[in-house]
């Protein structure tokens, strides 16, 4: 920064106008005690989970956790072809003797799933110009997914995407479960777009190494910074081990600029503002920024990932029920 | 010069005339402008200078944040690329345009105005006036009417200020102290009102001390701004001496005036003999003028001596004095400088208005 400017903003703080009642918004939780208690409440009255495992018998074991059981679970999950290799004491004579076919029997082990959120509470999704911020909502919905896995008494952990990556472990008490909702809830104040982050990369991969398989993971966030082309194999790796769901907020703005035109943009870093006119440019920033989620929404769909939108005029309970929508119709 | 008519008259033909008479206080930067140019060019090639449409406002109140920033620079670089080409010459151009217009304020062009009156024919003059108790003799015969010595001082001075006008005169008088009545001024309604107000022994004394006087205005003059050799002013010494306290030589005072370079004239008033005496001299004793002295004075003050026995010759040795006191040498026409750099300029400035304005309702740009 100039000195000129430091200087002009420090005689502007001591002569300006200034605004003692107003407390900084910026410092404040991101849902204040009532939301959260209205989220719990709706999270518990909601008459379906809004968990969804996959098919359970490509997870013959959910997790990686020692049973403390004896045995491989008793839980018979279908019958299969007879492969080569599998043990006789598993072929299902019975069915044998009605087709004429061998058949193996499955079962599973019961386990309780975790579940597990990612949440992206990064520069870019502490933007807004609408109600509330992108990041607001992630963590009104992310708090959503929380009460209801407690509600199932679902061990509940997640990761946080800011300047570094937190990671709480999943875990059934209801305190653990406090604790996320807090951290989840924490003051964001805006920050430079330019500002070094943690990359969504970095932390899928970290997801992938930490959590184990079968859990529900749930992902919330804005996917700006994400290389759909070079984290395609990622996103493959990460639908195979888990029940994949991803939240995308977005903002009106980011859809479409303002008609006005005629104004300045910037990222917060030392690159030039770019300047926007009007008509036109408006026009072919909205087909590329419609390219570009047909692009997200392709490398998603490919992988079986959920990939719901939702827009930050939009309150938690519509988000839940238009991406509860689109679940059932995927 | 043939030439130069030449030029002129090629000019009216093609309808530049009002380019006639232009001249450059620093021509120089008209030379630079190559300079300058060579170095856009090669920064423009180099990709260094953005295009002065993708300059942001001063103001930022209108600049805005946005999280897909990315998006719209890789947009905005799409069709930066289409265009590069085209944009590259006229961004090119705009640039000499630019510089040359910031150039050609640069090197200050101006036009010769209505002529400066000429300066003052002769110099300035400073007079140093006898005010003590024996210029009230009355040994002037007018008309048959006898007049004091002041009076017809006066008189001779007023007339001589009327007559000059443009040069500077100033005022000291003295008797036992000197004073200085006026700084060498133009202002001549203030000097002849000085000098109409002039009594004799009021402000400095009775009796005469023409060396202290002398070396008051050495002083005086030693005081001013470092004179040129064609502005020192001309001394006219104006007194009634008759003998002057002997702690101070004023011929020796005169001779070093005069190593200074300035003139010192004397002019004596009254008469030289007791014949003058008025029968009824009002309890004062009566002094005939050392004509002498004064003319001792005046030789080594490097001047002459006049002695003013009437009104006329009094203003005749004035008069003689001036003529030779004028400037030497003619001095060149003086015109007043019409400064014609805001011009160019202000066409500079409108044209970056005008491409920030054209530039901020088109396309934008990326930096």
């Amino acid at each position: 920064m100039f000195p000129v400017e430091s200087l002009f903003k420090t005689l502007s703080g001591c002569f300006g106008h200034r605004r003692p009642d107003k407390p900084d918004d910026s410092q404040a939780a991101l849902l204040d005690e009532m939301q959260l208690r209205r989220l719990a409440l709706y999270a518990r009255s909601l008459p379906d989970s809004l968990f969804e495992f996959g098919r359970q018998s490509a997870h013959p074991q959910l997790g990686d956790i020692p049973s403390c059981y004896r045995g491989r679970g008793s839980e018979f999950e279908e019958n299969r072809n007879y492969q080569a290799g599998d043990e006789q004491r598993m072929i299902n004579w019975r069915l044998y003797a009605r087709s004429g076919d061998l058949y193996t029997k499955v079962f599973r082990e019961e386990r309780r799933p975790q579940v597990f959120l990612l949440l992206d509470r990064r520069a870019a999704m502490r933007f807004a110009t609408r109600r509330q911020l992108k990041v607001t909502l992630a963590a009104g919905i992310g708090a959503c997914y929380c009460y209801q896995a407690v509600h199932q008494a679902l061990p509940v952990g997640g990761m946080l995407l800011g300047r570094s990556i937190e990671w709480f472990e999943p875990a059934v008490t209801e305190i653990s479960a406090q604790h996320f909702v807090q951290a989840l809830n924490q003051p964001c104040p805006p920050v430079d777009f330019g500002q070094a982050q943690s990359g969504l990369e970095a932390a899928l991969q970290q997801l992938l190494q930490r959590l184990p398989e079968g859990s529900f993971v749930l992902l919330l966030s804005d996917f700006l910074d994400l290389d759909t082309d070079a984290a395609m194999p990622l996103l493959q790796q990460l639908s195979a081990r888990y029940s994949l769901r991803a939240v995308q907020v977005l903002d009106p703005v980011e859809r479409q600029l303002p008609q006005t035109g005629g104004f300045l943009i910037e990222d917060g870093s030392a690159a030039a503002p770019l300047r926007i006119g009007a008509g036109d440019e408006m026009r072919q920033y909205a087909t590329l920024f419609s390219k570009e989620q047909e692009k997200l929404r392709d490398c998603f769909g490919s992988c079986g990932i959920d990939l719901s939108t939702c827009s930050t005029e939009d309150d938690v309970m519509t988000c839940l029920e238009s991406n509860r929508a689109t679940a059932s119709t995927h | 010069m043939a030439e130069q008519e030449e030029a002129a008259r090629l000019m009216e033909d093609s309808g530049l005339a009002f380019l006639q008479g232009i001249r450059f206080l620093h021509s120089e930067w008209l030379w630079a402008w190559l300079l300058s140019v060579m170095v856009v060019t090669l920064l423009i090639r180099c990709q260094c200078l953005v295009s002065l449409k993708h300059i942001p406002a001063v103001s930022g109140s209108r600049i805005y944040r946005h999280p897909r920033y990315r998006l719209l620079h890789r947009l905005h670089a799409q069709e930066a690329k289409q265009h590069r080409a085209a944009v590259s010459l006229s961004r090119w151009m705009v640039y000499v345009l630019l510089l040359a217009c910031f150039h050609l304020a640069l090197a200050h062009p101006y036009r010769l105005g209505r002529e400066l009156p000429k300066p003052p024919e002769y110099r300035d003059t400073l007079f140093i006036v006898d005010t003590s108790i024996s210029m009230m003799l009355r040994d002037y015969l007018v008309g048959g009417e006898r007049i004091d010595r002041m009076t017809i001082l006066k008189g001779v001075l007023t007339t001589f200020i009327d007559g000059l006008q443009g040069n500077r005169i100033g005022l000291i008088i003295f008797s036992e102290q000197p004073y200085t009545l006026a700084p060498l001024t133009a202002d001549y309604a203030l000097l002849k009102s000085r000098v109409r107000r002039l009594e004799p022994a009021v402000l400095t004394g009775n009796t005469t001390n023409l060396g202290r006087a002398l070396i008051y205005t050495m002083q005086k003059l030693k005081r001013s701004d470092a004179w040129d050799a064609t502005q020192k002013p001309a001394l006219i010494l104006i007194t009634d001496v008759n003998r002057s306290p002997r702690d101070l030589d004023p011929a020796a005072v005169a001779t070093y005036l005069h190593e200074q370079g300035f003139r010192l004239h004397t002019i004596g008033i009254g008469t030289s003999s007791d014949a003058a005496q008025e029968p009824d001299s009002r309890g004062l004793i009566y002094e005939p003028t050392n004509f002498a002295l004064l003319e001792k004075i005046a030789r080594q003050g490097g001047g002459q001596f006049f002695w003013a026995d009437s009104e006329r010759s009094l203003q005749s040795a004035i008069r003689t004095i001036q003529q030779g006191e004028r400037r030497q040498g003619i001095a060149a026409p003086r015109y007043v400088t019409v400064p014609l750099y805001q011009w160019p300029l202000l066409t500079g400035l409108v044209l970056m208005m005008l491409l920030q304005w054209f530039g901020g309702r088109g396309r934008g740009y990326a930096g």
